[in-house]
């Protein structure tokens, strides 16, 4: 804790240009190489909101969700039905009631209906889930995902069922991604400095203390529920404007929430530097597996491994990593300041002190 | 009257391999701590591995299955958990997550994924009558197996020497350390166990429906997981319980729920997963293990 | 020869030093008691003999065996048992239960039925109580049946820490008795006590342990005549220094 730079608003501001720096340099280079490499860069860019989303809820309050993806369900789909142009919706979705028929949002607007839905789902299933604790939580956020899958598998006249849902405008670029990515590493850094995301972090190392101290902890972690939905819940939007297409198929959201918990864990789900070089390393290991079940030439031999490769891969990689090192590549810490800017630090905790003594 | 009977023998057989299920899971919970996301992906081997060994003889073929199955769990625990058995909880179920993501992922590879269908134990699908009413022979057989399990199981763990070992490291496995108590052996014979309810359910699984995919283990944890939360998580008795409860439950949506609802009956049996968990966050059966310290 | 050889053992937890340097031995037909204010070190030291900390230095011979390092269920094999401060009996199982637990590194039937029958007559109270389970015990029964469950395992050297601790001075007296049996029958005995006049009552010596270090060594008898170490570490009364200092 004593070398978290997070606990000073310099600190905070340090943490977001290492780590959003490069992150910033990497996708716009990348990106300008060509299409090919622009839409795996969006991609990475995209999962890398999706995964600090992730983090706000898990890396703050220590408990596992397996029920994000619902709420890139929600969000994407509402956001669908906001945005599809009318002409076109009265023949893909016909089964939509009349005012639904009708709506047709921008797509920013559009977009945060999505995430306010999201939000709104977090907040209400969220008073539920935030009572229980540890495995308990984990396991009814993993029931709550199925409870979306099915209901959104079987609401067909709203969704299309299990067939695919198209016609959603493509918007979302690698420049739109990596604004959204970048702001919601900003989000997670606020959060994480606020009154909030300190009072959440208590309960984290002990819950039994944090209550006795008058911390009201299943409030914390609506908060940080809600708002980590929220942040996912935009990554969700973001990819459904990019693919153009969206599915109910569970398997499907199984490999996303597989895929970017596998993120979080591996980088460190305990820090923001932890989400992002997860987020980086995996992009960079699934698109290498992806190549190779597309094929490689050797010589005049096209050599195909076979499709679930990657997932497999993935999925060694992650349990290599818990188990070499349960906490991460980063063991859950932030890039440290360096000497001449830490100097300044030991103001800003003493400063941090007096505001939560204030708070009280 | 008829109607009645016929909804209780279904409810009883369908929450029988609901229950097999969650004491699998339950059991592994409560000697190692681990939440064990990839219980549903040994009885998905297990079905595969009948698939394979389809020309033997019935019992050979079981034989078979089981035996694969306990070298599987047994190389889970070895290879993957073991060296976390000090991490956290959450660790584990992240440890077992990827395992299970790599196991489904594997039989992709090798099986493709789409569905494989197979004739298993055919005599089973004929239907006996008794006293005036049609049973499924698998409903029959589900009753037995879960009965007869159940009490091997509890007999195992009642009387047995590695069976108050285990309730011992279930309590508190430093100390049973500290007595002398081998923990990898017992953690081992727990997973044997937990795979021997495993190989039962793949038989009862494919002797009924006689299709699979990679994926069919999935549906069965969450079943499991729901019926071991709401029976209390670590409680062998109130994972039973919680099975009976969800199969009764599942049967009776069957019934009662209009066509056009059919479809969301697993939405409704999972929200009572959180409604259970509102109302009563310990389980019908409360466990300190499932809870926070307080 | 003595069984028990802690050579300069040190403990650190950390960045917080539990044991600097500490040396003892424990016979065979020999009490040691290690008596000290809360935080001094006392069950770090046993837990570094029965393998559950391991120390950062020193060495712990055992009968020749160098023991650190070693797996616990191995140093339980070789002969130490511990009877933990909180006694963590396993409340979910019954009484017979617990003791049969503590042999489980023997197979031997005969001579398990044998010590069962034997710790019955050590401690009187609890042959009645086999069917029930442990957790229904007072605290007096819960102490002498984890003594019972750590002898099961047929140690040489038995290691107890603060076995008088939350009990009535009656049970105490009962708890002590069966200590002096079992010297007289040649158990080693490493006894860890707040309550030093209890202490110094049964040992053959005592070792005053004082953050992490052995202020004083010697004989009950030496103890009492050093009146200038007794007052500083612990006071006469020794309980009440013992909770001043914790």
């Amino acid at each position: 804790m004593r070398n978290d730079p997070t606990h000073s608003w310099q600190g905070i501001v340090w943490t977001f240009l290492v780590l959003g720096i490069p992150v910033a340099v990497a996708a716009l280079l990348l990106a300008s190489t060509g299409p090919v490499l622009a839409r795996v860069v969006t991609d990475t860019l995209i999962k890398l909101t999706m995964v600090v989303g992730l983090y706000i809820f898990i890396g703050n309050s220590g408990i596992f969700s397996f029920g994000h993806a619902a709420f890139i369900v929600v969000g994407s789909y509402a956001s669908a039905w906001m945005t599809i142009p009318p002409t076109f919706k009265k023949v893909i979705l016909p089964g939509l009631p009349a005012f639904m028929q009708s709506i047709h949002l921008d797509p920013f607007t559009g977009g945060l209906v999505g995430v306010l839905l999201a939000a709104l789902l977090a907040f209400v299933i969220g008073l539920a889930l935030m009572r229980l604790a540890g495995i308990a939580a984990s396991i009814a956020s993993f029931a709550f995902f199925s409870v979306i899958v099915v209901i959104y598998n079987n609401w067909t006249g709203w969704t299309k069922g299990t067939a695919s849902l198209v016609g959603l405008p493509v918007y979302a670029g690698p420049k739109l991604a990596l604004a959204a990515a970048l702001i919601a590493m900003l989000l997670a850094l606020l959060f994480q400095y606020s009154r909030y995301g300190l009072l959440l972090r208590a309960t984290r190392e002990d819950a039994a203390a944090a209550r006795a101290a008058g911390v009201e902890v299943e409030r914390m972690r609506l908060i940080a529920f809600v708002v980590s939905a929220a942040v996912v819940a935009a990554g969700g939007v973001l990819q459904g404007h990019f693919n153009g297409a969206l599915t109910t198929t569970a398997n499907v959201h199984l490999n996303l929430t597989f895929l970017i918990l596998a993120m979080l864990v591996v980088g460190g789900m305990r820090s923001l530097a932890g989400a992002v070089i997860g987020v980086a390393i995996l992009a960079f290991v699934a698109e290498l597996l992806r190549q190779l079940e597309r094929g490689w030439q050797i010589g005049d031999f096209t050599i195909t491994a076979p499709s679930g490769l990657g997932q497999v891969g993935l999925g060694i990689v992650m349990l290599v990593v818990l188990i070499s090192r349960p906490q991460g590549l980063t063991k859950g810490r932030e890039i440290p300041m360096p000497n001449w800017l830490s100097r300044r630090e030991r103001q800003g905790d003493a400063e941090l002190i007096g505001s939560t003594q204030n708070a009280r | 009257m008829d109607l009645l009977v016929q909804f209780i023998i279904d409810a009883v057989s369908v929450g029988g391999l609901y229950a097999l299920t969650a004491i699998g899971i339950g059991l592994i919970f409560g000697v190692v701590g681990l939440v064990n996301f990839a219980y549903g992906d040994f009885v998905m081997i297990g079905a595969y591995t009948i698939l394979l060994t389809i020309g033997f003889y019935w019992p050979v073929t079981i034989l078979i299955a089981a035996i694969v199955l306990i070298m599987v769990a047994l190389a889970a625990d070895f290879v993957a958990f073991r060296p976390v058995r000090l991490a956290s909880p959450e660790t584990l179920m992240i440890v077992s997550f990827a395992l299970s993501y790599t196991i489904q992922y594997s039989y992709v590879m090798m099986f493709g994924s789409l569905a494989r269908t197979v004739n298993f134990l055919p005599a089973m699908s004929t239907n006996l009558e008794i006293l005036g009413i049609r049973i499924a022979g698998v409903s029959i057989l589900q009753i037995v197996a879960t009965i007869v399990l159940t009490g091997a199981l509890a007999a195992f763990i009642r009387f047995t020497r590695i069976g108050y070992q285990m309730r011992a490291v279930s309590e508190n496995p430093t100390m049973a350390r500290l007595v002398g108590v081998d923990i990898n052996k017992v953690i081992a014979a727990a997973f044997i166990a937990s795979a021997l309810l495993a190989v039962t359910v793949s038989v009862l699984f494919v002797a009924q429906t006689g299709t699979m995919t990679p994926f069919l283990g999935l549906n069965l944890t969450i079943i499991g997981f729901v019926a071991t939360v709401i029976g209390g998580m670590g409680s062998l008795v109130g994972c039973a319980l919680g099975g009976f409860l969800v199969g009764f439950l599942t049967t009776l949506l069957q019934l009662a729920l209009p066509a056009d609802l059919q479809p969301f009956r697993e939405a409704f049996v999972f929200g009572a997963v959180v409604l259970m968990l509102l109302l009563r966050p310990g389980g019908l059966i409360m466990l300190a293990t499932a809870r926070e310290r307080i | 020869m003595s069984l028990l050889k802690v050579r300069e053992l040190a403990v650190q937890y950390g960045a917080v030093a539990a044991l600097q340097g500490v040396s003892l031995d424990v016979s065979s037909g020999e009490v040691v008691a290690l008596i000290g204010p809360n935080g001094a070190g006392k069950t770090s030291l046993l837990s570094a003999v029965a393998g559950v900390v391991r120390p950062r230095a020193g060495t712990i011979g055992f009968d020749g065996q160098d023991l650190v390092g070693m797996p616990i269920q191995k140093i339980v094999r070789a002969g130490i048992a511990l009877v933990p401060e909180n006694r963590d009996i396993f409340t979910k199982l019954t009484v017979i239960e617990n003791l049969l637990i503590g042999a489980s590194t023997r197979n031997d039937w005969d001579g398990i039925a044998q010590d069962i029958e034997r710790i019955g007559e050590l401690f009187p109270a609890l042959p009645r109580l086999f069917p029930r389970p442990a957790g229904l015990l007072s605290g007096g029964e819960q102490q002498m049946l984890a003594i019972g469950r750590a002898l099961m395992s047929r140690p040489r050297l038995l290691m107890l820490d603060e076995p008088s601790l939350g009990l009535a001075p009656v049970v105490t007296d009962a708890v002590f008795a069966g200590i002096r049996t079992l010297r007289a029958q040649g158990m080693a005995i490493l006894l860890v006590e707040q309550n030093a006049v209890r202490a110094l009552s049964v040992c053959d010596r005592a070792h005053l342990l004082s953050a992490g270090i052995v202020h004083f060594t010697g004989t009950p008898d030496e103890i009492a005549h050093a009146g200038d170490i007794d007052a500083a570490y612990f006071g006469v009364p020794s309980d009440v220094a013992a909770q001043g200092s914790a």
